[in-house]
């Protein structure tokens, strides 16, 4: 049957309206007649729709019913549905030339593997295959062996040479699309970074390819992530996952807010090509020493999972650090100024219940070393310095500042 | 839109021979020139495949298939919220193998004949299949920007629909009041009668000679369909 899609901007609700009909070709009266169709009812009346709901919208979006992966190789712009010509379609002729050569080519062998006799008549073909060619054979004399230079010869180098041409064009063609192990020009092995380069240079086609399908596989992504985030939905694994978000603590107003979500496809080093990743992550395990200790982590789990192919294993290996906000980085980092009593500017588009919890802790640390020490402070500085960071002094005072007060307040004003 | 699809079909077929392997003469061609020899070498096929394990080793291979970013919610917390929103999707998919077939799919029709379109079977399911290229019929002429910007008229499917997905789709719990029912009851009762008979209708094969290359390929090359002859 046929499922027709078709945009209607009619009425109040614009969308794509659906229709399945039957293809009453491919139900014929009689199975040994392909040109019948069926001809009885209910199957030929006319406006006859097996799926009909109307006027009612079946998606608002194209993405949300089919979604189109290309790679298109064509060159002449613009670019047509119908001209999208794959790699398959560009490879077909040079591979059946290549087929066919290499055909001649193999039946040219086994011409050249026959033994030649030549006969004179009847007789001598009767005479020849009575012959027991193995070691202790007796050979007519009226039968005569052909020599090799009498025989005709193919050329030999030509068929190889055609043989070699069609495959290179075959490599050319396919290099936009495939990882190809390139060989060095010269006999002499190459170096660790020759290797790499000529590796680079044909990744540089594959990339603009995968580029391509990239861009495709965004929709479909971007349709699948909308489905998982859906409010109400009926799939079971739709419904876990969203069960397991909420309760890991992503609140519903996030989750099911899909205006604010940004999705992005994943993409690995070396652009599939995995002799390019796996250098790649040898060149980068050997320059560990020069990176930051955060990015030494990331290179660590790029590389295991380049070589292991395995991102489970690769989670086992090298987890995932959970690291500490910029709040609680920033608290713990300006808490020294504060206890040197020293003016500080109140720090805004923090988290402010995490900055107070923070210096609060601190507070405490400090207030738990003077109690332990007899309760008195070793000198004025130190109560100063304890109020600069409360946010208040002994009288109630408020202190102005980066302090637990400024900060309390603003989380109050936010909650 | 089904015949002006025919030639194409014919040139998909072509592609598919080759890749399955099929000898570069025909039978008669190769006893009217007297080749001892006629096989294919399989290389259309072994670049199809290097191009295939490719795409699927990009697209497969990282441990998500696509990350989230959310700037909803608490500022602090963003990054966290689209970390497990991120892994919990990438949890369920990862273990799809539906999925898997559909990438896989994807994969070999995107290098065999550059376009390959999946549809989602409902509006809930997140999982899409993948549809072969000879059953999605657009209008002549389409170009792919239409399709990039969603601006496409309309565009036709073509599908079989097994008798026990009918019933449960028209005749299940809470039907859709949109299915015709006397036509899907002449339906179910058409499909009964073949069944009967046991005669495998492959009339729906009849405009898309790529699908007779594959039924070729599944029975070995050894079953000739009369449209062949």
């Amino acid at each position: 049957m046929f499922d027709w899609y078709f945009w209607n901007d009619e009425g109040k609700e614009a969308g794509w309206n659906r229709r399945m009909i039957l293809d009453a070709w491919t139900m014929p009266d009689r199975p040994a007649q392909p040109a019948s169709r069926r001809n009885d009812g209910p199957f030929t009346e006319k406006d006859q729709f097996l799926y009909d709901p109307g006027d009612r919208k079946w998606a608002s979006n194209l993405r949300e019913i089919i979604n189109w992966q290309f790679s298109d190789l064509s060159a002449d712009s613009p670019f047509r549905y119908h001209s999208v010509r794959s790699l398959g379609y560009l490879l077909y002729s040079i591979c059946h030339v290549q087929n066919r050569l290499r055909c001649k080519f193999t039946a040219s062998m086994f011409e050249q593997l026959m033994v030649l006799m030549r006969i004179k008549s009847q007789d001598d073909m009767q005479r020849a295959l009575s012959v027991n060619l193995v070691d202790y054979g007796f050979v007519d004399d009226s039968i005569q062996f052909i020599p090799a230079a009498e025989r005709y010869q193919v050329n030999a180098q030509l068929a190889k040479l055609g043989l070699d041409e069609n495959q290179n064009l075959i490599n050319r063609n396919a290099s936009s699309y495939t990882a190809k192990i390139s060989s060095s020009q010269s006999d002499q092995i190459p170096t660790a970074t020759q290797y790499m380069g000529e590796e680079a240079k044909v990744t540089q086609l594959v990339g603009a390819g995968l580029a391509q399908a990239y861009e495709y596989q965004k929709p479909e992504y971007l349709e699948i992530f909308r489905r998982f985030t859906r409010k109400h939905s009926t799939d079971p694994e739709v419904l876990r996952m969203q069960t397991n978000c909420l309760k890991a603590g992503v609140p519903p107003e996030v989750l099911y807010n899909l205006a604010s979500w940004e999705i992005e496809p994943e993409r690995i080093i070396g652009s599939g090509n995995r002799t390019l990743e796996m250098m790649t992550s040898d060149w980068l395990i050997n320059h560990l020493s020069l990176y930051s200790p955060d990015a030494q982590e990331k290179i660590k789990r790029l590389a295991t999972l380049s070589m292991t192919d395995d991102s489970a294993l690769a989670d086992v290996l090298v987890p995932e650090q959970q690291t500490a906000s910029n709040s609680i980085l920033d608290a713990e980092s300006s808490a020294a100024s504060l206890l040197l009593a020293l003016p500080t500017t109140l720090k805004l588009n923090v988290n402010h219940g995490e900055y107070c919890a923070v210096l609060l802790s601190i507070l405490e640390t400090e207030i738990v070393k003077i109690a332990s020490a007899g309760g008195v402070p070793e000198s004025p500085a130190v109560l100063l310095g304890l109020q600069n960071l409360s946010g208040l002094t002994v009288d109630g005072k408020r202190v102005p500042g980066n302090n637990v007060a400024g900060h309390l307040e603003l989380f109050e004003q936010a909650a | 839109m089904r015949e002006a699809d025919y030639p194409r079909s014919l040139r998909r077929a072509k592609i598919l021979e080759s890749c399955n392997g099929v000898p570069p003469f025909t039978e008669q061609q190769a006893k009217e020139m007297r080749l001892p020899v006629n096989f294919s070498d399989l290389s259309h096929l072994r670049e199809c495949h290097n191009a295939r394990a490719q795409f699927t080793q990009t697209f497969t291979k990282p441990g998500n298939f696509f990350t989230c970013r959310t700037d909803a919610g608490r500022k602090d917390k963003r990054d966290g919220y689209g970390h497990i929103v991120t892994k919990e999707i990438s949890k369920v998919m990862k273990r799809s193998l539906p999925y898997f077939e559909t990438m896989r799919s994807k994969w070999a029709m995107t290098v065999l004949h550059g376009i390959s379109p999946c549809v989602f079977s409902d509006a809930d399911r997140w999982q899409s299949r993948p549809v072969a290229v000879g059953d999605v019929f657009l209008p002549s002429n389409t170009e792919l920007i239409d399709i990039a910007s969603g601006t496409l008229p309309f565009f036709a499917i073509y599908r079989s629909l097994k008798a026990p997905e009918l019933i449960r789709l028209a005749k299940g719990p809470r039907p859709d009041p949109a299915w015709n029912q006397p036509l899907v009851d002449a339906c179910l009762k058409w499909v009964d009668e073949q069944t009967m008979t046991l005669a495998g209708s492959q009339w729906p094969e009849f405009w898309q000679p790529e699908k007779w290359q594959e039924r070729i390929k599944g029975d070995d090359q050894r079953v000739r369909l009369v449209f062949l002859e």
